[in-house]
């Protein structure tokens, strides 16, 4: 695979200078490019929002993420919203590496009663299901969720009826296997295009079930069956999204690449670190958060809204 | 894990039949390229484009 930077107006040349195909190919990327993405679930896509994670498990990689009771669920949903987050994802099954499914019931039972109680909370803001089950969505659904977060990217036909029947907004996310099974030796020819290509065939299939692609915003999944090189060159090639002509979310929260990164410096400089635990990896996720936001990702999932917004805001002010 | 290596010429015209063509804008602040195109209608800006390309295999 070759690499060569190039201005677009030369880019369209070249196409011209081939084919009528080529060029009608090229301007269509560009297009997907440039055209203004329409508001996903009523949120403005031409600037950044930030998502921020509550988990109703007891076993989620980042223990202070879980939450067990409505008092500190609404507590944490409050500072959420005033911290700057549009969205507040909720999730009632763990899907960090090695996690093993729980039933459904479980999960219905674990976040029922939390979306619930939100939606009748003051200045609500968007709420997102984190699953993969389909009973779960529809009884969430009743409820008033307004987004549906799904890790296996609604592979299923019935919950592709389910969202386009309900013309329900989803995240499709990329994962390769199962969270149980993911982190075994995962393989990719380059990551960043293999995902380009799954996501281009799933638009396609969605779009073809009746959903709106004004209802798709894809996220690449970092950290779900990729090694640490794949996630690099995930991060280092978001941009690539963008020809998808949908909006991009971007998960790097606390997650183990920050680990991976840090515990490779202590080597490099011959100091024995074995562990960074997810509490200690809050500077990392800044980090990431600022370059998807540099690569005009328009959905930024984590833990820490207020020290993503606060970080964010300090960008803004120099650079965009 | 395929290796990309950076060139100043493509393989082949862009998405010409002998190759598979991608492209990523290189993203700047609008006041850094004031006559640039708008990204998504966001708020980042770009002129320049990364084009990867790959051999299709026959």
């Amino acid at each position: 695979m070759i690499e060569v930077q190039i201005s677009t107006q030369e880019f369209l040349k070249a196409a011209k200078k081939h084919s009528n195909t080529s060029l009608t190919k090229a301007e269509f990327q560009i297009n997907n490019l440039v055209n203004i993405r329409l508001p996903f679930a009523k949120l403005d896509m031409s600037k950044p929002h930030i998502m921020g994670v509550i988990n109703i498990t007891p076993d989620s990689f980042y223990k202070n993420s879980q939450i067990h009771n409505l008092n500190k669920l609404k507590k944490s949903y409050y500072e959420m919203i005033n911290n700057g987050a549009s969205i507040i994802d909720i999730g009632g099954e763990s899907s960090r590496p090695g996690a093993e499914k729980v039933s459904i019931i479980e999960e219905k039972n674990r976040v029922f009663d939390p979306i619930k109680h939100l939606k009748n909370c003051k200045g609500a803001s968007l709420i997102s299901l984190d699953s993969r089950n389909l009973s779960t969505m529809k009884t969430c659904h009743k409820i008033g969720v307004d987004i549906f977060n799904d890790i296996t990217a609604f592979k299923e036909r019935n919950k592709i009826e389910f969202i386009s029947k309900t013309a329900s907004p989803i995240i499709i996310m990329h994962m390769q296997k199962e969270p149980k099974n993911m982190q075994i030796s995962p393989k990719y020819s380059f990551a960043p295009i293999d995902i380009y290509k799954f996501f281009s065939k799933k638009i396609i299939n969605l779009t073809e079930a009746g959903v709106k692609k004004s209802n798709i915003v894809v996220d690449p999944g970092i950290g779900f069956g990729k090694t640490l090189s794949d996630n690099l060159n995930l991060l280092k090639y978001l941009p690539l999204f963008h020809v998808l002509g949908v909006p991009i979310l971007i998960g790097a929260s606390r997650k183990s690449l920050i680990a991976e990164l840090t515990i490779h410096d202590y080597k490099l400089r011959g100091k024995n670190k074995k562990k960074i635990i997810p509490s200690k990896r809050l500077s990392g996720s800044i980090a990431f958060a600022i370059h998807a936001n540099m690569c005009g990702v328009q959905i930024l999932r984590t833990h820490d809204v207020f020290e993503t917004n606060q970080a964010l805001i300090c960008q803004k002010s120099l650079y965009l | 894990m395929a290796f990309v290596k950076k060139t100043r010429y493509l393989l082949a015209p862009p998405y010409c039949s002998s190759v598979e063509t991608f492209i990523s804008p290189i993203l700047s602040s609008p006041s850094e390229v004031p006559d640039g195109l708008k990204l998504a209608g966001g708020w980042r800006c770009f002129n320049n484009l990364r084009v990867l390309q790959k051999k299709k295999i026959i």
